[in-house]
């Protein structure tokens, strides 16, 4: 055999031991990765925006404690935000009366995953016009700093647990937050999310379209950096 | 010059040196990437190369390709294959994070996602590619009679 095809079969061998190697190790792990990858757009569900907007509580800075309570868990469960098993302490509100009974009503999920679901670029927009969202920038802080929703402030997915008090420390749990990074292929805007979630905050979503898609829209952006970065 | 550069190709302790740096270097690289697949996943899915659905079984392998080619140079089996594989990742990862900066992305390579240290596509990221495939020439280059175990010094 000539030495060229000689090395080729050798790279060969290397190729296929390490591709056995490979999807031996994915079969055996519990968080093993399937081997054809979806669309993120496709992993979990999508808010219908009247869900997301008739729910939004109308927001005060300060809202006095006699005002009633705003719900909760404003998305709606159906479509759910699952809810953390166990709620955050919120500094403020006692759990309300009402979502507790409808709640009790229901067995409870246990085991279920707790996670951030999507939004759309427009139902997004209608947040940040009747201002009822905070839009989280979760690319890197270089980027942020170049160019960003008007308005959003920076929380990595990575320093989240850092940065969590100074960005969001004093936001009400039940704030709605939208999360978003580069494009429809960027995962780490799920990943804040998701992270927020496991924070204790019941109305987060992932504007998936990103940056670009936002800037590509004609929506406003700003640059340089926000408090609370 | 060109006596230098051959003297430095064809030298054994050069070569040894290289294997070995090449060996942990990648296998260091893998362990982060078998370790966090669904975060090495993001990250190739991030250069917007790959076709969505095979990005999955692309994260999954390419660890133990690494894996695999740092053992062959460690022990020698199949040495200079395991050394051509590795240059020519190298050439891809170079292409990868070239095509990444022209279209503007800013993404992070998922290199070595242990440390992220370097991560970031740019041309650092490019530079220490080329200084890996360097460190590939003396392994590839090499005489068959230093390869290692299976082919004794002469």
């Amino acid at each position: 055999m000539p030495a060229a095809l000689k090395a080729i079969a050798r790279v060969g061998i290397l190729v296929a031991v390490a591709t056995v190697l490979g999807i031996a190790s994915n079969a055996l792990r519990s968080d093993g990765l399937p081997l054809i990858r979806k669309p993120l757009s496709e992993t979990r569900p999508t808010v219908k925006r009247e869900q997301l907007m008739a729910e939004t509580p109308q927001r005060k800075p300060n809202p006095p404690t006699s005002e009633k309570p705003p719900v909760t868990e404003s998305l709606p469960s159906a479509v759910a935000l699952e809810t953390p098993t166990k709620q955050p302490s919120e500094p403020v509100k006692p759990k309300t009366e009402v979502a507790p009974t409808q709640e009790a009503k229901k067995p409870k999920p246990a085991a279920r995953k707790i996670q951030a679901l999507f939004t759309n670029l427009n139902d997004a927009k209608a947040c940040f016009d009747n201002k009822s969202a905070i839009f989280l920038d979760s690319r890197a802080v270089e980027d942020f700093e170049a160019e960003h929703i008007a308005g959003a402030l920076w929380l990595g997915f990575e320093s989240v647990e850092e940065d969590y008090q100074k960005v969001l420390g004093k936001i009400p749990k039940d704030r709605l937050l939208v999360t978003y990074c580069s494009d429809v292929q960027c995962a780490s805007a799920i990943k804040l999310a998701d992270a927020l979630v496991a924070l204790g905050h019941t109305r987060v979503v992932i504007m998936l379209e990103g940056l670009p898609g936002w800037r590509d829209a004609g929506y406003p952006t700003s640059s340089g950096m926000k408090a609370g970065d | 010059m060109r006596n230098v550069l051959a003297w430095i190709l064809r030298n054994k302790t050069v070569a040894i040196v290289c294997r070995l740096a090449l060996a942990a270097i990648f296998i260091y690289a893998a362990v982060g990437k078998v370790l966090k697949p669904s975060d090495f996943a993001d990250s190739v899915a991030g250069f917007r190369i790959l076709p969505i659905p095979v990005v999955n079984i692309f994260a999954i392998v390419l660890p133990w390709v690494e894996v695999v080619c740092g053992l062959s140079l460690i022990t020698g089996v199949f040495m200079r294959s395991g050394g051509v594989l590795l240059a020519g990742l190298n050439i891809v990862f170079i292409a990868a994070a070239a095509s990444a900066m022209a279209r503007g992305l800013s993404i992070e390579c998922g290199c070595f996602t242990l440390s992220h240290a370097g991560d970031t596509v740019g041309w650092s990221l490019i530079a220490r590619d080329v200084g890996f495939l360097l460190l590939c020439l003396p392994v590839v280059l090499q005489r068959r009679s230093m390869g290692g175990p299976r082919y004794p010094a002469a």
